[in-house]
């Protein structure tokens, strides 16, 4: 199984990935990345799955190469929950008000490959 | 608190890239803006230096250009916003009676700082993986939900590009100083859907420098008003994009500390690094009704004449980001302005100015001054 770029940030596991978000013990709100203080309101979170499901909220196509993919790179920023909007690499045609799904993406690392993340069209 | 006036004023041209030292050319601007205020070096009580990609305490570097004064140094770096945070700590040390005479200078090139980041990171991380290290991608988006929004065209973004290097072509130290037709915009090329590169300022070279004092010069004097810091504050996106909130914010407080409102702004300078980025902070300084910023461009409401003069020397996107010297070159543009001494592109009657700037990470600075 092919290691992931940041454990702290997202998880490999046996039928997908998911991404490392925070949940506040205290205002009950999500955030990502996961921080030991709840950016809303300070108190303590404890760790908690993102929703691999979210919808399409913007998109770009840049000629810049993203790490693991060459241009023309499409870039979305995708809703998981009412309170996290996670950006990333679009694997496929993927288009503004689509439902995406989270999966993995193989990235170079320094020395071994590594499991990244980008989204996909769903199946609807 | 005490008043602070700025006396002295020096900016290099900026360019591409230069032959000489960023050091070298902080120091350039040093001595305009020693001449320009009737200053002595050996009169300056403390020196602050905003530099990036310039190395360690890079402003002592820039003091073995000068008389060895044993003059009280400070080193800052705040991405974007490192000249503007130069200044408001040499404010911060005039207003509260520690220095009488500060010079706040600003030298170095983001575009090493970047570079040289990129050429020393190892291992992948969020940022890298996800294109928010691209900053084009991540305004582009911006850009986008700003368009959804409002329903505003393209043409709103480019249109500020127009704008801006309209002004700069009247700038003589600007690095883009050239006009442009929108057509020019249109053709130059995506950088991230829908950002054009003439819609994305260059990075280059080049110094700048501030003189603050507790009195007031012998000419028209020009008064800070106002100097306020805020970082980011959380939004559900905030893992990867600016806080939409953080000018407003700012701005909020450097109002309430100027005593003054928006419609009592003259000339504005802001972090236009982006096209797109001018519309929203004109909806955020109050000078605009969100969604409205795209039209009131386009009538020439923030041309030089108009009703504020918005981005005057250029902005970003024409007279250039070399990034230490951006903040700096904001407040000589307003300070110009303010004293009636802007040439070309001076806007009428200017009393009141507002700079704001920009830093990754992220945090925002502005400051208020008047006449």
């Amino acid at each position: 199984m092919t290691a992931s770029f940041d454990e702290a940030v997202l998880r490999v596991e046996d039928d997908g990935v998911v991404l490392v978000g925070g949940h506040c013990e205290s205002c009950g709100r999500p955030h990502f990345p996961r921080s030991g203080a709840c950016p809303a309101c300070g108190a303590t979170t404890t760790e908690r799955a993102l929703p691999v499901l979210g919808i399409v909220e913007a998109t770009t196509v840049t000629s810049m190469p993203v790490l693991g993919a060459s241009p023309p790179v499409t870039v979305v920023l995708v809703r998981l929950d009412p309170d996290v909007a996670v950006q990333g690499v679009a694997i496929g045609e993927v288009e503004q008000g689509d439902s995406v799904r989270l999966v993995g993406r193989v990235v170079a690392g320094p020395s071994d490959d590594l499991m990244a993340y980008g989204f996909e069209r769903a199946t609807p | 608190m005490r008043d602070v006036y700025v006396v002295g004023v020096g900016v290099t041209p900026f360019v591409r890239r230069s032959d000489r030292l960023s050091v070298d050319l902080g120091a350039d601007a040093v001595r305009i803006a020693l001449a320009d205020g009737c200053v002595s070096w050996a009169d300056i009580e403390l020196v602050v230096a905003g530099s990036v990609g310039a190395g360690m305490s890079a402003g002592s570097g820039l003091l073995r250009r000068f008389q060895r004064t044993g003059v009280a140094a400070i080193n800052v770096e705040n991405a974007s916003a490192t000249g503007s945070t130069a200044f408001a700590e040499a404010f911060h040390a005039v207003a509260s009676g520690r220095s009488d005479l500060t010079m706040a200078v600003g030298f170095g090139s983001l575009e090493r700082e970047l570079m040289g980041s990129m050429l020393t990171s190892t291992a992948p991380d969020l940022a890298a993986i996800s294109g928010a290290n691209l900053a084009p991608v991540v305004f582009a988006l911006a850009q986008r939900r700003r368009s959804q929004a409002y329903g505003e065209s393209p043409d709103a973004a480019a249109l500020v590009a127009v704008k801006n290097h309209a002004n700069g072509s009247r700038n003589p130290i600007a690095q883009r100083g050239r006009v442009l037709s929108l057509a020019d915009v249109a053709e130059s090329g995506t950088v991230a859907a829908p950002i054009r590169r003439l819609e994305c300022c260059p990075l280059g070279d080049g110094g700048a420098a501030v003189v603050l004092s507790a009195s007031p010069p012998s000419g028209p004097a020009v008064r800070v008003l106002a100097s306020t810091t805020r970082s980011d504050g959380w939004h559900p996106a905030a893992g990867f994009l600016p806080d939409p909130a953080v000018t407003r914010h700012t701005v909020e407080a450097a109002m309430h500390l100027a005593s003054v409102r928006a419609e009592d702004l003259d000339v504005v300078e802001v972090h236009d690094a982006f096209a797109v980025e001018e519309l929203d902070y004109i909806e955020a300084i109050g000078l605009a009704e969100p969604g409205t910023a795209g039209d009131l461009v386009a009538r020439g409401e923030f041309d030089i004449g108009g009703r504020v003069a918005v981005s005057p020397s250029g902005g970003l996107l024409s007279r250039g980001h070399p990034g230490g010297a951006t903040g700096l070159a904001q407040i000589a543009e307003i300070v110009e302005q303010l004293r009636g001494a802007a040439g070309q592109r001076q806007q009428p009657n200017a009393a009141i100015g507002l700079a704001h700037m920009i830093g990754a990470g992220g945090v925002c600075v502005v400051h208020v001054l008047g006449r």
